[in-house]
Formats: structure tokens, sequence, C-alpha cells
């Protein structure tokens, strides 16, 4: 299966810069610096508030999810957080094992990922601090 | 398990495109057995992330040494052995910080994780995965 990820402006329901990631495919050690890549020129432009959809991923190994802790830590950093949109059950698990479904906000989809985003974003530190 | 285990063994390059090789061959063997299909799916994860944790642990100057999967599969069970000959004693140290998710993993998932490291460098880790009796 081809991998790729692209992004999207989005502007949140308090009217704060976000970028939506969609990736497509399997994220491991081979396609995840290509993810790693596309967070990181978010971050050049200084958008951090970012949801990544991940409904047409299939599979992520733990250099996936280093790069969405990689990502998250940088977002934060700059004010800001990552979502993970449309996990399927399976990375769902994988998040659970990990425990970093403690750590990112989980959505169903892109569109309750952004009003989440907008909710976190607008809770301000407190929020980024959390991780319940 | 001996008498009636098949051996499948495969090596590949020490290059990142080839873990999802390594992936689809285990579990292609896997899903010739009596499990579910997320046990499947623990098993492939589990034989990537070996497989991972082999090329980023590599020492330096072995680029050209390959990976062994050696796949052993019984009635009852799966035995992955990873085999990286040029381990360099990295064990334990990742770059990316990713070395603790990815042994976590392997421990959850598989039933078994065993490194043994030999005298001359060699790292072999080998994860179990039994099948699940289930009475009908």
């Amino acid at each position: 299966m081809d991998f790729s990820v692209t992004t999207r402006d989005a502007t949140l329901a308090n009217g704060q810069r976000a970028a939506i990631a969609h990736v497509v495919g399997e994220v491991d050690v081979y396609t995840a610096p290509r993810l790693k890549d596309r967070l990181l020129q978010l971050e050049r432009d200084s958008v951090h508030s970012i949801v990544v959809d991940l409904t047409e991923v299939g599979f992520i190994d733990s250099v996936g999810l280093g790069v969405l802790i990689g990502g998250l830590r940088r977002a934060r950093a700059g004010g800001g957080t990552v979502v993970l949109a449309g996990p399927n059950p399976r990375i769902r698990r994988i998040l659970d094992i990990t425990g970093l479904s403690g750590a990112f906000t989980v959505a169903p989809d892109v569109d309750a990922a952004l009003d989440a985003l907008a909710k976190e974003v607008s809770g301000g530190q407190a929020a980024a601090q959390g991780g319940s | 398990m001996d008498q009636q285990s098949d051996v499948v063994e495969l090596r590949i390059p020490r290059k990142p495109e080839f873990v999802s090789v390594a992936r689809l061959a285990v579990s292609g063997i896997a899903g010739r057995m009596d499990f579910s299909y997320d046990e499947v799916e623990d098993i492939k994860l589990a034989v990537g992330e070996a497989c991972t944790a082999a090329m980023t642990d590599a020492a330096p100057g072995s680029a050209a040494v390959p990976i062994t999967i050696r796949c052993e599969s019984g009635a009852d069970r799966i035995s992955i052995d990873v085999v990286d000959p040029a381990a360099g004693g990295r064990g334990g140290k990742s770059e990316q910080g990713d070395e603790p998710i990815s042994r976590l993993l392997m421990e959850v998932l598989m039933d078994e994780v065993d490194v043994r490291e030999d005298a001359d460098g060699a790292v072999s880790l080998r994860m179990t995965k039994f099948v699940a009796r289930d009475e009908e």
C-alpha cells in the first residue's frame, strides 16, 4: 500500500489556525520519517494545533508512535496540541497498551477532532498539562 | 512441537523498507494457523518491532549484514527468532527514544519474549505466541 501524508489548513471555531495531516497507509520505520517531516514543516510554519487523521492508516509501529509523540511535544511547546482522528480499533488498542491514549486526545473523526482541538487550545496551558 | 513444526527462514537487508516484508511473511504463516485476526495482527506488529529494533541498534559498519527471521510454526504455537549477527551490544539504547515502547509492545503482544546475546555479539530475540485452546 502506498504511503502518503497531505496537509491542509483549517480554522478552529475560535478563529485559531490549525492543520489537518491526512495520513494514508502503514506508518512504520520506513514511512514514519515522511510524517515527521510534515509535522516539522507545520512547526516551521508556526502551526501548533494539528489533527492527525488516521482514518486511512491500517498499521502503526513504535517508530510511528514516536513521531506522533514528538509532534505532540513540539505542538504543546508552541502552545497548541495534536489530536488524533479516526484510528481503527487495532491502533486504538496499541494506543491503550502503550498508555498513549492518556497523552493524546483521540476523536472518532476529523470534525470531532477539530472540535476537541478548539476546546483544548482555548483551554490554555492547563489542558496541556493534563493527560487524563 | 519439534516433530511437527514447520520452519521458514527469511533474510532481509538491513534497510527499513524490508521490515514490511518480514511482517507480511510472518503474518502469512500465522494466518494459516488457528490464530484470530487480532492475534495475527499482534504477531505482525511484534515481528516488525523486533526487526526495527535490530536495525536501529546496529553496530557501525554492519550495514551489509542481513537480519534473519526464523519462524517455527507448530500445532500449538508460533516461535519467531529475529537474529541480528551484528548487534554490537547496543541493546537498550535508541536515538529515537522508541525502545521502551517497542519492547513493551513485544512483551504485551506475545506470550514469551526472550533476548539472548552470544559471545560474538549476535543478538537473538525469540518471541512465542500460543494458540488459544478453544473447546468446541
